[in-house]
Order: C-alpha cells, then structure tokens, then sequence
C-alpha cells in the first residue's frame, strides 16, 4: 500500500528527527510513521533499498539503521528536505511508492 | 569526491517528474566515482550537451562544459579530446539532438572510434519547442507538427550505430537508474566510442513509462554475447519485449591514438621558426 | 628592363599548374622576381588549363594578359589565346598534338617523340617544354636542372634527361627571345597567398588546421597536408563544414590555436558556429576564399564579393576581426595578426582572401620576425573561476579545461559570469555589453597597427581605393598611368578603421573605386562607416582578376585624363 496522500489531515505531529517532523502513530520498533512534510517517507512502507537516495540530484536523503521492522532494518530518511527541487526523481523511482513530495 | 561536489548553482527548470533528474543524479555519481577510483580528475573532464530539455545537464553539473548549438555535440567533443586527449569526455544529445539536427556527426564520430560516451535522452519527441515529431517517434503518435499521427517509420538507434562501427552500443531506460548508472560506467570506462540510448519518458508530451515497464528486460542477464555483431542486431530488433543493457563491445584503436599517438596538442609549444619551410619556396 | 610574359596551356591534367610554377621557379632563382596565375575550369581531366608567367627585374605585383611565348602541349592553347600574343610573339608546340600556321613565328617541337624515346610517360612533355624555354629565355641549363632536381628529388631522372633534349633542341632550331641576365639579391621565395597565409598563422602559434575540400581555400589543405609533421601542426579533414566549424570551437576551448578554411558557401554553413564562437567567446580565424558566387557559381574563378555576407555573417551583434591581405606578404603578416587578435580578445576572426591571391605564386620577402605568439591574459589567482568575468576591457582572463581548480563552463546561450544560462533582462544586456566592450579594445589595439596602406603619391589629390588581391593590378596599372595618384589600400574592414579611411578620402579631390563586384561593396561600407560616398567606380565580376593595362585605361577614363 503507498503512503497516504492525505497523511497530513489524517496523522498527527509526534515529535522530530533531524530536523524534519515525524507523523504518528510511533510504536517502536514495529511502527515508524511518516518522516519529513515536503519529502515524507513512510518508513512502515520504506524497503530500505536507496534508490531514493541514488536518484536524489541534490542529495536530500540519508539511509539510517533501525532494528526490528518487520520491512527492513534501513529506512531513507530526508535529512535535507529544505534542498528538494521538487524533480519527483524519488518519489516517482520508490518501488513500494514510500515517498510523497508536496507539489 | 560526491555527488553533491558537482551540484551547481543552477536553478533547475526540469518539469517535476522529468526523468532527466534521474539521469543527472546518475552522472553526478559517475564523475564522483571517477575521481574516487583515481580514472580521473575533476579539472580532466569535460561534459557536453545539445539543445533541448536534455542540454540544461550542462549548467546542472559544476564541471567542464560545452553547451553546443542545436545538434552539435559530437564536433567540439572531436576537437575538444584533438586537442587534450587526456580530457574525459562525456556527450548528452537528445532524440532530436542526435539523430535529427545533427545525425551525420553522430554516424562520423562511431565509424571513427573517437574516445568519448554519447548520452542519448530519447523520449521520441521534442519537448522543450512543446511537442513535435522527432526521428525516434513512434508511428501514430500525434505531436504538434504531425496533428494526424507521424507515419514516418521511426529510426532504431542501435541498428544505426551497429553499423556506423560504434564498439559500445547500450540501451538504458530511465525506469532503472541503477541500471543506467552502471551501463553508463561502463561506457564512460569504454576505450572508443561508446553510445547509449537511454528510453525515457517525458512526463508533459509523452508519458511512456507504465507502457513500456513491462516490457523491459535486462539482457546481459540472459546470456547475450556481447561480442557477437549479428547477436547484438538481433536483439535491437526485438520489439515484443525491449531488451535494455549492453548489446555489443568490442575493442578497436580509437580515432584520437591513430591520429595523435601520444601527443597532447594544447600543451605543444609552437616551432620557433619557419626558416626551413621558407627555403622551400627559394 | 627585363621582362618575360608567357603561357602555356593544356588540358586538365597535363600538369600545366606544376610546369608553370616551375618556370616560375626557375626565374625566381635567377634574381627575378615572377609573378604565376593559374587558370582552369572545374574539373580534373580535359577541358583548358593555362597559366600565365611573368618575370622582371624588379617587384612585379602582377601577370600581364598580353605574352610574347605560347607554349602548347596542345591545339586548343594556340586557338584560344593566339590573340594575346604581341606582335612579334611566337607559339612554341608539341608537333606531335597540334599544328600552328598564323602570322606569328611558329616553334615546332618533337614532345611526344622525346618522350618515347626516354621511356617516359605523357605528362614529362612539360619537362622537355620546360627545357625549351629555359633555352628561349637564355637561362643556364644548370639552373633549370637544380629546380627539377629538387622538385622531383629521386624521380627526377627521366625528367632531367627531357629538359636537356628540350632545352638541346630549342638551342639548335629556335632564335632565342632574349638572354636574361641574373639578378644579384637576397632569394625571396615564390610563394602563393595559401602557403604564405599557412605560414603566418603556424609563426602565430596554429597548431590545427581543419578544413573541407572546397576551392580555393583548398591550396591550404593542398600544402598543409604534407607540411603538417614538419611545421608541428596537425591537420584534419572531418565530415562537412558544419563539423569543421564546431570542431574548430571544441579544440580552441580546450586551448589549442585552430584555423579553419573554406570558400564563401562552406562558411554560409559554418554561420551558426560563427555567431556560437561570438556568443561564448571562443577565439577561431576562419579564412574564407571568394571565388564567382552565388551559390557553387564558378568554383575555380576569383571574386570580391563576399565582403558584406561576412561582415554580416552570423545571427546577434557581437566583435568579429575581419581582414583582407592583398598579397602573400601581407597574408602572412595578417593571419598571424588574426590570430593573434583572435586569441587577445577571444572573438572570431575572418582572413578574406580569394582564388587570385590563394593560388596566384609571387616573388616575395617574407620577414618571419613580423609574427610571433601574443599571448592572451590567463586567469591566475585562488577566487574561483569565472570564464566571462566582467572586465573594463570586456575581456576575461582564459583558463583551459585540465586547469587545476578551474571549471571552465562554456555556452552557446545567453550566461551569466561563470556561463551558467542567463535570462534576466538585467542579465542579458549586462552581458551583451561586456561583449561589445572588447570592440573599443580591439579598436584600440589597432589604431597602433596597420590596418590601411598608402601607395603610390601620398600627396596626390586623386585616390584609389581597393581591398583585397585587386592591390596587386591597381599598383600595375599605376606604375602605366605615369600621372601623380594615391591608392588606399583598406587591408581590416571589422573594425572598419575609419578613423584612417576618413582622414585620406577628406583629403582627396577625386576617388576611384576598384573591386571585383558589381554592386560596390566596399564603397556601401566605407558610406556606412564613414558618411563619405564614392561616386566613380571599376567594378568587374568576370572571375577574371583585373588586368593591370586596360585597369591603367580605366582609371585614365574615371580621372580625366584621356
């Protein structure tokens, strides 16, 4: 399933990391939610396989290690969400469509 | 090096979703591998680009650059690399870039086995003049300046390069970027001329991808021979299925060693005199 | 005074061109100074090929159309230019492929036979034609046998043995035309305007030359071609004139210093590169050679009417040098100064020439001192590279691809400094004045070179002016005119120098234009430039350069003075 287009309505802010807001609901280790706003990972849905990160032109996501996800230990994470142009390059490569750049 | 070290100041003006963006991010890779492996240093390469929506890698990329006119990629890269043959040399063109303005350079530039890599951004249609027929557009396929649908038999890029001489022939698809950016590696790592048609969509006039995606298929995982000339014809002939990867690389002498040997022109310093030449005419 | 006029004429293919320039040769050995015009048709085999030499004891700037000598290895030469001979001219054949019976004296000789009898091939007959004349002319047969020697080197043998039986079989049938006596000065080579021209741009720092076959600017590749190893410069041939051009752009950007050379239809298609090397500052001498246009027109024949095509050439406004050498000196001097200005304010320049200079041959000094390297300011310094930098001068300091530190950005669309894509009115024109500034530059660069010649009575109040290879004819026609008269030669015409041309054209009471066009180019140019209109005017687009007699006639008829 993608990431909800609508995230923004229906989640709630639940704190931050590296700067960028994370979206309930957070349960660790199981549960993640949504991290940035602009460039908004889903890391519930995240496969943790970096071709966000490779397609990236200027360089907007870090892969981080988590432990015990049922999805995958790495998760991408915009780190630099203030540098997105906006290109889609992520958003439209993520195999499991994890990634949601606001147009 | 990374990738970030060649961000320029640019202010990018791709539409978003363009494929382009992925192609760049894998170039940016490329050049960083490049200078991280030792195979090249920053200042030593030079990258070229037509004009079209593909052109503006030029000013994306803080490195060496030649912006060229309309089709003219391919001869200021012959006189660039004539000039300093230790210079890298990477060329983009796009469908119309390549094979329509400026096809006859594209043929020259293969049959020779000059030592350089020719992008091809081809989305089968001019995007940046909004919309016309390009020689890679498919029959039917209504643009602007063919409002009926193109009947023109469409040109297959690989077919034309196999038989120019080209001694690397890829195709690339912008639905892969890891698999374009290794191809690309290849071809940059490629003594002579090395080609890749990369298929990609253009989300504003011709928005492919979901068609194409089941069709695409890696070859050089199902036991293609690189070397093998009528092998390489064969699979560029496939339409069922599109094959992506490379279809043929072979090793000959480049242009620039029969021409050159070692000799780098721009740092050879003029004879001093033309006393002797002069006599001649006494 | 001595003097010697003749011709000789064949077919395509008969070597007529390389006979000719070996006559020429061999009176540039004994002191003289000669003059070679070559004249043929477009094609390889049959059709008329002839050549006019001409040799004096003094500088001599031009061929005469009248000749005391037709030398015929054919019927076709005495038929066609058996009218040109003068009064007590005489027509030397080969008996064995033409007849003559006419009023003049005729010379039969055995060619063909000779030939045979050596074992040698057709085309030797020039050696043994060559021989004869030598003989006419009273020249030492060891002069002759030094020139074919080394003309021929290890395959000079039959010919050596054919100029002895020519030269023999003159000396025992013929009455010689004249003895010529040596002259004792320092040799000049006999040089044509392609050579000299290749010569000035190697002395100025060429090292690439690229080019599409296309005449006349092909006598460059001609003599390019195998001089490239020995002159340290590399030669290429690519696919069409559109690859020239560009090609041209890339090796200039990655530093090397790049002629290009073509005739007016190759450089229509080298346009767009040439306003590309305007717009991003890329600096490439292309010569161009005018022959008969419009269109293929006469390929082989000479014009002068390319002129305003190339001072428009190109789409925008941007600097461009354009200079037009009059003979193989000032080719020599010119190209190299091209380059030079090229590179110092790295815009595009233009050598005009055309057929009658490029493959015309002359008796010439040529002081290699005259052209050396100027080089361009470089970029030095820590602050990060800027390849359009803005400058008072308009000029900013190079930096080549390799340059450690630099990244050298360049492009055929409007930039900013650094030649990323600009499109901010403010940007746009900021950067099109920076351009334009390096016009003031290069004015003032050439207010201290010479850019016009005086010939002639500086202080004459009647005034010729021309441009281009006409000067070799209007300083002829001079010298037969005997009458106090000034010519202004205009040798750059971008940046037109008017502040020059204004000062003699106000101080003349009558001017004459001369050009090889029929609308008067450079009258309409020096109108633009200067406000100054010309009303009398030779003009002429025959493909024929002007002969210097019936010239000295015109000018006679334009003055007054009939």
């Amino acid at each position: 399933m993608p990431i909800d287009p609508d995230f923004r309505a229906k989640r709630k802010k639940v704190g931050t990391h590296s700067g960028h807001d994370v979206w309930g609901p957070v349960n660790p280790p199981k549960e993640l939610g949504i991290h940035g706003t602009s460039v908004a990972v889903d890391w519930d849905i995240c496969n943790g396989d970096a071709i966000c990160s490779e397609v990236c032109p200027v360089n907007v996501f870090d892969m981080v290690e988590v432990q015990g996800h049922p999805t995958s230990n790495r998760k991408s994470d915009p780190a630099r969400e203030s540098d997105c142009i906006k290109c889609l390059a992520c958003e439209t490569n993520c195999p499991t469509k994890a990634i949601r750049i606001e147009k | 090096m990374e990738m970030r070290d060649f961000d320029s100041p640019a202010k990018n003006t791709w539409c978003p979703g363009c494929n382009n963006f992925g192609i760049l991010a894998a170039v940016k890779q490329v050049l960083a591998e490049l200078v991280n492996s030792g195979e090249a240093r920053p200042e030593e390469i030079v990258i070229l680009s037509g004009v079209g929506c593909h052109g503006k890698i030029s000013d994306y990329i803080r490195v060496n650059s030649f912006y060229c006119l309309h089709g003219r990629t391919v001869p200021p890269a012959m006189g660039i690399k004539v000039a300093n043959q230790r210079l890298k040399i990477i060329a983009f063109s796009g469908d119309g870039d390549a094979y329509a303005e400026g096809i006859s350079h594209v043929v020259h530039a293969a049959r020779r086995n000059l030592n350089m890599t020719l992008v091809v951004h081809d989305n089968e249609v001019f995007a940046l003049t909004t919309s016309q027929v390009t020689p890679t557009t498919k029959r039917g396929f209504r643009t602007k300046s063919a409002p009926k649908g193109s009947f023109e038999a469409p040109l297959n890029p690989l077919h034309l390069m196999l038989s120019c001489g080209a001694t690397f022939v890829a195709r690339g698809f912008s639905g892969d970027p890891r698999h374009l950016r290794s191809i690309l590696m290849e071809a940059v790592r490629h003594r002579g001329f090395s080609f890749i048609d990369v298929i990609q969509e253009c989300v504003t006039f011709n928005p492919i991808k979901e068609k194409y995606l089941p069709k695409i298929y890696d070859l050089n995982k199902e036991g293609h021979d690189v070397t093998n000339f009528s092998a390489a014809w064969e699979r560029a002939s496939e339409v069922e299925r599109i094959p992506i990867g490379i279809f043929y690389r072979v090793e000959r002498e480049t242009y620039e060693k029969q021409l050159l040997g070692e000799r780098i022109l721009a740092e050879e310093k003029p004879i001093p005199s033309i006393k002797k030449a002069l006599q001649e005419f006494i | 005074m001595q003097e010697v006029s003749l011709l000789i004429g064949g077919q395509a293919g008969d070597g007529m061109m390389r006979a000719a320039e070996l006559i020429g040769r061999i009176f540039n050995r004994l002191g003289l100074y000669a003059f070679v015009i070559n004249d043929y048709g477009s094609l390889i085999r049959g059709g008329h090929n002839f050549c006019k030499i001409r040799a004096a004891d003094r500088q001599i700037w031009h061929h005469r159309e009248s000749v005391e000598l037709i030398a015929a290895v054919n019927q076709d030469t005495i038929a066609r230019h058996q009218k040109e001979l003068t009064g007590d001219g005489r027509v030397l054949y080969d008996e064995g492929a033409a007849k003559y019976e006419g009023p003049h004296e005729p010379l039969p000789i055995p060619l063909t036979t000779m030939v045979q009898e050596v074992g040698g091939i057709s085309i030797m007959k020039n050696s043994a034609m060559i021989g004869a004349i030598a003989s006419l002319y009273g020249v030492p047969l060891s002069v002759v046998e030094e020139v074919i020697n080394r003309a021929y080197g290890e395959k000079a043998a039959k010919n050596i043995e054919l100029v002895k039986r020519g030269y023999e079989f003159a000396a025992k049938n013929f009455k010689p035309i004249l003895k010529v006596e040596p002259v004792k000065r320092d040799p000049t080579p006999l040089i044509s305007g392609a050579e000299s021209l290749a010569l000035g741009a190697v002395k100025a720092g060429m090292k690439l030359y690229i080019t599409y076959p296309m005449t006349p600017s092909t006598a460059i590749l001609n003599y390019l071609g195998p001089a490239q190893d020995e002159l340290g410069i590399l030669l290429i041939h690519p696919e069409n004139e559109i690859a020239v051009a560009n090609m041209a752009l890339g090796a200039a950007y990655a530093g090397v210093r790049t002629m290009v050379g073509t005739a007016g239809g190759g450089f229509a298609l080298m346009q767009e590169a040439f306003s590309m090397a305007g717009q991003a500052e890329i600096p490439v001498v292309f010569v161009v050679g005018q022959r008969v246009a419009p269109a293929v027109g006469a390929p082989t024949y000479t014009a002068q009417a390319d002129l305003k095509f190339l001072l428009n050439a190109g789409h925008g406004e941007f600097p461009r040098i354009a200079v037009a050498p009059g003979d193989p000196e000032e080719a020599f001097v010119k190209t190299g100064e091209a380059m030079n200005l090229a590179w110092k304010y790295q815009s595009p320049a233009i050598v005009l020439v055309d057929k009658h200079l490029l493959e015309s041959y002359m008796s010439i000094g040529i002081d290699e001192n005259k052209v050396a390297v100027e080089p361009p300011e470089f970029a030095m310094g820590q602050e990060e590279y800027r390849r359009y930098r803005f400058t008072a001068s308009g000029v900013s300091p190079l930096a080549f691809p390799g340059q450690k530190g630099a990244v050298v950005k360049v492009t055929s669309y409007e930039h900013d400094e650094y030649g990323y894509a600009e499109e901010t009115a403010d940007g746009i024109q900021k950067m099109q004045e920076k351009r334009l500034r390096k016009l003031s530059s290069i004015i003032l660069d050439l207010k201290g070179r010479e850019t016009v010649k005086i010939h002639g009575d500086p202080a004459a109040e009647n005034l010729v002016v021309a441009w281009g290879s006409t000067k070799g004819a209007i300083l002829e026609a001079m010298s037969l005119v005997n009458r106090p008269l000034k010519f202004l030669q205009i040798i750059y015409l971008s940046p037109f120098p008017e502040w020059e041309v204004s000062r003699h054209l106000s101080k003349a009471r009558d001017v004459l234009l001369v050009e090889g066009n029929l609308t008067g180019q450079l009258g309409s140019l020096i109108t633009e430039q200067t406000g100054f209109r010309i009303k009398k005017a030779v003009l002429k687009n025959d493909g024929r350069p002007f002969d210097p007699v019936s010239l000295a006639e015109k000018i006679k008829e334009a003055f007054g003075w009939k």
